[in-house]
């Protein structure tokens, strides 16, 4: 899961998507996440499915990053409904198409709008603790990951993760113990800066109020449309 | 896979709406703990946490294609409350990108923090005994996750009793209908939780054997990241450097 990828695709991206207000693809996810969660049977489950991949299509996003991250929860929900392959095939196929509708709600979602704009809009209700740790942490995410990375490189430069799977993983670990280690040092860093820089308590999140426009309100009455759709097939 | 994220459409509403109750419960209760100290040195490691089970979480190991959780490492270094937030926290951004559902994110989350928090306990229990700290943490660690993948195994069993009813009209189901299902819907979990106790107990001896050694290199520079005492020679040191101050 390239979340750095994701990130890149979501800062730099260029689709119509992109431009539509956060809060009106968050609300737009929630109602599509709706409709494949209430789907209750294959061909429901597959008109839900149908209309979120057409969404996705038209944003003219590139299907095969979206479509590839959508096949992740597919692959579990596979594994979930395995047993009902044979005694209820109707069901595991109503599993398998929701978790790919929700896979690619989500996908389509956090690839057309950055992190931060997401995490601005739900963390309002979120306690204040859990808001700022949620967004130093993703920030932390980046700088760990290229730390990270930047090891692994030079380790296997040195030869060092060759020899048995044990030692192998062994290696692995104390890659991650290095970057513990350096976490820790980086924690105390970001205390110091708080200290200096005086913390109020909560960092704010939250951009100027936009008003919708006719693209935010035709992405809501389209996905209000398939919830309809599904609720009334029910 | 030595945890088994949830994804979305596989658990009935009710019992989604259960999950996130009981996780927005338990949030609140390790806020109001966490709250009771200094939030400018907490928030900064709640984050950290997070952006390491993030980082676990999102990078496979190479070849073997399993990616760690290090659940059982974080409950170690901040305990249940902090391991709680930071455990929400990754299950958000990972739900976000499709790695686990969006609406289970609370269960994923109570699966989460149960690791942590069997974490944070066996270790307390385990860390003064003797032995190789690689030895009590790869210990830790299997039981553990072996503890959460029943648990996760008894979710999605519990709340499924009856799968048609997914699929199917809940009028024209008898009681006696229903009883079937339920017995047709346990057999129907067998496959599952055979794969989950094989491929899941490989998964569980890798992520045995990294955190071991996370902690084990851990507890040779900076042993007090994981709660135990530094090691003797610091002690000496800091005994020799005290007598010496004292003499001048």
């Amino acid at each position: 899961m390239d979340i750095q990828f994701i990130d890149e695709l979501a800062a730099n991206g260029q689709t119509p998507l992109h431009n539509a207000l956060p809060g009106a693809k968050v609300a737009t996810s929630a109602l599509l996440l709706a409709a494949a969660i209430a789907a209750p049977s294959p061909s429901a489950a597959g008109f839900v499915a149908a209309g979120v991949l057409l969404l996705a299509y038209a944003t003219r996003q590139p299907l095969e990053h979206t479509v590839r991250i959508a096949l992740y929860p597919v692959v579990f929900a596979a594994l979930f409904t395995i047993g009902f392959v044979l005694s209820d095939p109707m069901y595991a196929l109503t599993v398998v198409t929701k978790a790919f509708s929700a896979g690619l709600i989500a996908a389509t979602l956090i690839t057309t709008t950055s992190f931060i704009d997401v995490f601005a809009i739900i963390t309002r209700v979120f306690p204040s603790v859990v808001a700022d740790a949620l967004f130093m942490g993703y920030r932390a995410f980046f700088i760990l990951i290229g730390e990270l990375q930047g090891l692994i490189t030079a380790v296997r430069l040195r030869g060092g993760v060759s020899g048995t799977l044990l030692q192998q993983l062994s290696a692995y670990g104390k890659m991650f113990g290095v970057l513990i280690i350096h976490s820790a040092d980086m924690t105390e860093r970001m205390y110091q800066v708080m200290q200096v820089r005086g913390y109020s308590q909560r960092i704010p999140s939250t951009r100027r109020h936009q008003p919708f426009v006719a693209r935010d309100l035709a992405l809501l009455a389209y996905s209000a449309l398939i919830l309809l759709g599904v609720f009334l097939y029910r | 896979m030595s945890h088994l994220h949830i994804p979305d459409g596989v658990l009935p509403l009710p019992w989604i709406l259960v999950g996130f109750a009981v996780t927005a419960i338990l949030l609140l209760i390790s806020v109001f703990w966490v709250k009771r100290q200094d939030r400018t040195r907490t928030v900064p490691r709640i984050a950290i946490l997070s952006a390491i089970m993030m980082l676990a979480m999102s990078l496979p190991i190479p070849v073997l294609h399993y990616h760690v959780n290090l659940t059982v490492l974080v409950g170690m270094m901040a305990g249940p409350a902090e391991g709680f937030i930071a455990g929400f926290i990754a299950n958000l951004v990972l739900g976000l990108v499709a790695h686990g559902g969006i609406t289970v994110i609370g269960l994923n989350t109570l699966i989460t923090g149960l690791e942590i928090a069997l974490g944070w306990l066996l270790w307390r229990a385990l860390r003064a005994r003797g032995g190789r700290p690689f030895v009590k943490t790869a210990i830790t660690t299997l039981v553990v996750l072996a503890v959460s993948t029943t648990a996760m195994l008894g979710i999605v069993a519990g709340t499924q009793v009856n799968p048609t009813l997914a699929t199917h009209d809940h009028h024209t189901h008898s009681h006696h209908a229903h009883s079937s299902d339920a017995d047709g819907h346990l057999e129907s979990m067998k496959p599952f939780a055979t794969i989950v106790y094989t491929a899941g107990a490989v998964g569980w001896v890798i992520e045995a054997v990294v955190t071991g050694s996370v902690v084990q290199f851990i507890s040779e520079s900076r042993p007090d990241l994981v709660g135990m005492s530094e090691p003797e020679k610091s002690k000496d040191d800091d005994g020799e450097t005290r007598k010496r101050s004292e003499e001048a």
